[in-house]
């Protein structure tokens, strides 16, 4: 027992000496979770960001020329939520598909010959969108776009039928029909563009910190934390020769202890950084939060990322292929991330899925971190946390230690 | 080239199975990650309460109509038990219909029908307001038409009974009868036209070309293996120098990676439905050449086999966030466009030949190639 304390405490310092001497890599190592995410806040803000210096160019091809379509046409360009993101002209079809290659236009779109007639009488029609392949998320929200003006016509189209057949039946001239289904049509598309009115809508705050905004800088801070474990963790990861592999066996020195020790060195580094970085996120954003607060965080924390660490080391002890066990553990990390809600709240998650998270640690743990943080609970749940941390920690060393003696 | 070729050949039967799995690696990432991403983005849907304040059937369809729509999950809750869950944030949004609401509709009222809540961190209120709003807004244009028809019989003095009920059902019979617009989206590329249908979440080549990135990186080792000082000095008494047997064995890589890499076009085809042409081999190709040399330069520069595994990870977590394989970098670079330069993925993500990395990395090699060397016999 001594001695296992003794080479743990060894090991410790080495590690320390390890990270002294490389020193230069630090910031490396600390900064490399803040510049991803930030790469991915900007990239992200870039897509959502209309340009209004490239405005989506439609092209609209009207084989038809009939009233309606004019109609369709400028309600299209003035009321879509769009807005300034979108430019409308008029054209025919051997321009359009010329300005299309010459990469002017993102897509254009074809009323076919004949298409009101047809929606008057119930024929089925379809809207082709001929979209550039070199602006293929443009071309997607074309023809989003689209089809929401086709559901506004859909709705529109079975009740001008029904008024069609009714007018036919009350005697009306197939002129004046003509004339009265255009009123009809108008009138009917127009309204369906007015819908807002049919909704009372109201916004439910139940803190006055919390948005969007808040779950995500704080989903930030959880990821950056596990980032970070796995970088030290293996940055901390030495290579050792089988002379002194050979020469440590004969100390007594066992292959967990190496780990544990490095466990304990990136466990320690990691909860410094991590609270110096929620001290900074409190400071911007200025949560509620009390003393107790930051000892249930602090606990949580070092549950989660305990057992995080743990599941690491198992991998290192099973995978010996130094490729396949990097290539395990960022898997592992990647679905752990995903399924703690960090990227995306676990209630949009699939049922299936949302059944297995109370047994995932960093689900419960980023759970609990909001409870505390978004809802204002005063109260933590741990044993969950503390029974997979104490579960992952037995496999580690009964694993450690059945491999160590299959191999000598 | 022949000895080269068979002293490869022993290396490879050693580490047969772990050859075989890094090689096949990108070709089964790929549709790993198709299939999960795409039974999950099935799966993923918004969780919406639903509150029913009266007991009549166009509340019932109404809710019927929510409850079937692909992307919702929705719950038929009390007002009190919904709004409560909406503030835990357990779910997205929670529509109340409202008392009144068929009477309402009967009447061709139309406001306020619907009393919606969203909560601070609903990600996903407009799309599901905006389907509930089409919903209700078909009880509404019903009601309009049948009412529409009540005035045309009234000035044209036409003799007719008003039945509301019998016109709302003659307009949901028409609209189930017809077959009615629809919209199709197609792309015009190289001659032939392509019709996207937009299935799956993410695009196979895109991931394709991030895995085959970080398998290319970890398979090009065997540069730092065999670049050991214990045998360098030995070149010198062979006939060949020891730049020409990297560059040799690296050229087998290539071709061996090339070949693999047209067994995954073939798959690809039968399993995606991805188109084959010449062009796109072509850019495959040059993806492949320049993601092999970067590989296989990088190793040169190495000592250490962990380190550069390390590296290559590193570089492969950037790619993953900053190429645009995943996450689309066209707002940035129709700003920057200077950034494609500094993309390696870019050129064979949009289907180019070409791009400027595969050139610099070439004439980097040149350069080191053209070098003399340490233990040559012949200089």
């Amino acid at each position: 027992m001594m001695h296992t304390f003794s080479h743990l405490k060894l090991f410790i310092n080495n590690n320390f000496k390890q990270i002294k001497r490389k020193w230069y890599l630090l910031p490396l190592l600390l900064l490399f979770p803040i510049i991803l995410i930030g790469l991915v806040i900007i990239i992200i803000s870039a897509f959502l960001q209309p340009d209004e210096e490239n405005p989506v160019r439609i092209g609209l091809v009207d084989l038809d020329q009939s009233e309606e379509i004019q109609m369709i046409t400028t309600a299209l360009a003035q009321t879509n939520h769009l807005g300034s993101m979108v430019e409308l002209s008029v054209l025919n079809e051997p321009d359009a598909s010329q300005q299309l290659d010459a990469d002017e236009l993102t897509a254009y779109v074809v009323f076919p010959e004949d298409f009101t007639n047809d929606l008057y009488r119930g024929k089925s029609v379809n809207l082709s969108v001929v979209g550039n392949s070199q602006q293929l998320n443009e071309a997607y929200l074309v023809k989003e776009l689209m089809d929401s003006v086709t559901r506004h016509i859909n709705t529109s189209q079975a009740n001008i039928l029904m008024i069609n057949d009714y007018a036919d039946r009350f005697g009306m001239d197939y002129e004046e029909r003509k004339e009265y289904l255009f009123e009809q049509f108008k009138s009917f598309f127009l309204f369906s563009l007015s819908k807002d009115k049919l909704m009372d809508e109201e916004k439910l705050v139940n803190q006055a910190t919390v948005s969007p905004f808040h779950y995500y800088t704080i989903a930030a801070w959880f990821i950056s934390i596990i980032v970070w474990l796995l970088l030290f963790f293996n940055f901390l990861y030495k290579e050792d020769v089988v002379r002194i592999k050979k020469r440590m066996l004969l100390y007594g020195v066992k292959e967990w202890q190496q780990i544990l020790a490095r466990v304990i060195v990136s466990l320690f580094i990691v909860m410094m950084v991590s609270a110096l970085f929620f001290i900074g996120i409190q400071r911007g954003l200025a949560f509620e939060l009390y003393v107790e607060d930051y000892f249930r965080i602090g606990l949580i924390v070092f549950l989660f990322s305990m057992s995080y660490l743990m599941v690491l080391a198992v991998i290192e002890v099973i995978v010996t292929s130094q490729k396949l066990r990097l290539l395990c553990q960022v898997i592992v990390t990647g679905l752990l991330i995903g399924l703690s809600g960090a990227l995306l709240p676990v209630i949009y998650l699939p049922l299936a899925i949302q059944d297995v998270l109370p047994y995932v640690f960093s689900a419960e743990g980023f759970y609990w971190i909001q409870e505390i943080m978004l809802n204002g609970r005063f109260y933590a749940e741990y044993n969950m946390l503390l029974v997979m941390s104490g579960i992952s920690f037995m496999i580690f060393i009964l694993l450690s230690l059945w491999k160590e003696r299959v191999r000598a | 080239m022949m000895n080269i070729l068979q002293t490869r050949l022993i290396h490879w039967k050693k580490q047969g199975l772990h050859l075989l799995f890094w090689l096949l690696s990108p070709m089964i990432v790929t549709w790993l990650v198709i299939t999960a991403g795409n039974a999950i983005q099935d799966d993923t849907k918004i969780p919406v309460g639903v509150v029913l304040k009266e007991d009549t059937e166009l509340a019932h369809d109404l809710y019927e109509s929510i409850h079937t729509t692909p992307f919702i999950r929705a719950y038929a809750l009390d007002e009190r038990e919904a709004l409560h869950k909406l503030e835990k944030h357990e779910l997205d949004s929670v529509f109340i219909i409202v008392e009144g609401y068929e009477e309402d509709i009967r009447h061709g009222n139309r406001n306020e029908l619907i009393k919606a809540y969203e909560s601070d961190v609903s990600l996903a209120y407009t799309p599901v307001s905006e389907m509930v709003m089409s919903y209700v807004q078909q009880d509404v244009g019903r009601s309009k038409a049948a009412y529409a028809v009540k005035e045309l019989a009234d000035t044209l003095q036409y003799r007719f009974e008003f039945n509301w009920d019998d016109l709302i059902a003659r307009s949901k019979q028409i609209e189930k009868e017809q077959d009615l617009l629809q919209t199709t989206l197609t792309f015009l590329g190289n001659g032939f036209v392509h019709i996207d249908e937009g299935k799956n979440l993410f695009q196979p080549w895109h991931i394709w070309a991030l895995a085959a990135f970080l398998s290319t990186l970890l398979l090009f080792d065997w540069v730092i293996k065999e670049n050991n000082p214990a045998i360098l000095p030995r070149f010198a008494f062979t006939r060949m120098s020891m730049k020409t047997y990297f560059v040799q064995n690296m050229l087998i890589y290539i071709t061996l990676l090339f070949a693999v890499d047209l067994l995954t076009v073939l798959v690809f085809y039968y399993v995606f439905y991805e188109p084959i042409s010449f062009s796109f081999i072509i850019s495959l190709l040059s993806y492949r050449l320049m993601i092999s040399l970067g590989a296989f330069l990088l190793a040169l520069i190495i000592r250490q086999t962990y380190v550069f595994y390390a590296t290559a990870f590193i570089l492969t977590f950037v790619s993953v966030i900053a190429s645009g394989a995943i996450i689309p970098l066209d707002g940035l670079l129709a700003k920057y466009p200077w950034i494609h330069y500094f993309n390696p993925l870019n050129a064979f993500l949009q289907g180019d030949f070409f791009h400027i990395g595969l050139g610099i990395l070439f004439v980097i090699l040149l350069l080191w190639y053209g070098r003399k060397e340490e233990y040559d016999a012949t200089s």
